[in-house]
C-alpha cells in the first residue's frame, strides 16, 4: 500500500514538473496560430457590432426618407389640384390676387380667347401655364 | 514516458483541448467573416438606396415648399376676404388638410447619419 502511495506521489510530481516544464502546451507552433486566430475573431466581433449599429442607423434613415417621399407624393397631387383650382378661379373671376400667387411660383396663366384655365404640370417650378 | 505510465494520460488530456479550441476558433472566424461580408454588402446596398433618393428628396422639398407657400398665401387671401381663396381653403379643410402659418410642410427630410 505504501508503495502504491509512493508511486502516485511520484506521478503527481512528474505531472507538475511536466506541466511547467519544456513540455508546455504553448510550445507547439500551431498554438500560436490559434491564438492569432482567436484575436482575429475578437476583432471581427467588434467590426460586426460596429457595422450592425451603423447599418441599423442607415436603415432607419432610408425608411424615414422613403416615408417622406411617399407623403410628398400625396402632397404633390394635392398641390396640383390646388394650383388647378387657383388657376381656374383666377381666370373665371379675373382675380389678380390669385393669379399673383401662381405667378410668384413661376406658374403663368396665359389665356387665349375661349380657352380654359391651364393645367399646371407635376414639376410646378419648372412648368408654366399654357 | 510511455502511454502505459500514469503520467502520460494527463499530457494527452492537455493537448486534446487545443485541437478542439483550434477547430472552434476556425469555425467562429469563418462565421464572423461571413457575417462581416454580409454587413458590408448590406451597408453598400443601403448607401446606394440613399444616394438614389437624393434627387427625389430635393424635388420633394421643392414641391413641399411650393405647396406650403401657395397654401399660406391662399390662407392669407381667404382671411382678407377673397372668395376664391376661401373656397379653396374650405375644400382643403373638407379633405382634412389644415394649413397652419407656423407649421411648414416643406420641412427638411431626415438628416443623414454620419
Amino acid at each position: 500500500m505504501e508503495a502504491l502511495v509512493d508511486e502516485d506521489s511520484a506521478s503527481i510530481r512528474d505531472d507538475a514538473t511536466s506541466g511547467s516544464g519544456a513540455r508546455s502546451v504553448t510550445s507547439k507552433p500551431w498554438h500560436g496560430w490559434v491564438t492569432i486566430l482567436a484575436g482575429v475573431a475578437i476583432a471581427l466581433v467588434v467590426t460586426n457590432i460596429v457595422l450592425f449599429e451603423r447599418n441599423r442607423t442607415l436603415q432607419a434613415e432610408v425608411a424615414a426618407r422613403t416615408q417622406y417621399l411617399q407623403q410628398t407624393a400625396q402632397i404633390e397631387a394635392l398641390n396640383r389640384e390646388m394650383v388647378n383650382a387657383l388657376a381656374n378661379l383666377a381666370v373665371r373671376n379675373q382675380d389678380e390676387a390669385l393669379k399673383a400667387i401662381l405667378t410668384e411660383q413661376g406658374i403663368n396663366i396665359n389665356m387665349g380667347p375661349g380657352q380654359g384655365a391651364p393645367a399646371p404640370g407635376p414639376a410646378p417650378e419648372s412648368k408654366s401655364g399654357r | 514516458m510511455s502511454a502505459d505510465e500514469p503520467g502520460s494520460l494527463p499530457e494527452q488530456a492537455r493537448s486534446d483541448p487545443w485541437t478542439a479550441v483550434a477547430l472552434l476558433t476556425i469555425a467562429v472566424v469563418a462565421w464572423l467573416s461571413f457575417q462581416t461580408v454580409q454587413q458590408i454588402r448590406e451597408r453598400t446596398a443601403l448607401q446606394t438606396v440613399r444616394t438614389a433618393q437624393e434627387a427625389a428628396i430635393e424635388r420633394a422639398q421643392k414641391i413641399r415648399g411650393q405647396f406650403d407657400t401657395i397654401a399660406k398665401k391662399t390662407l392669407e387671401l381667404a382671411q382678407q376676404g377673397n372668395a376664391g381663396a376661401a373656397r379653396i381653403m374650405e375644400e382643403l379643410a373638407r379633405r382634412g388638410v389644415t394649413i397652419s402659418p407656423n407649421n411648414p410642410l416643406g420641412s427638411p427630410p431626415p438628416a443623414p447619419s454620419k
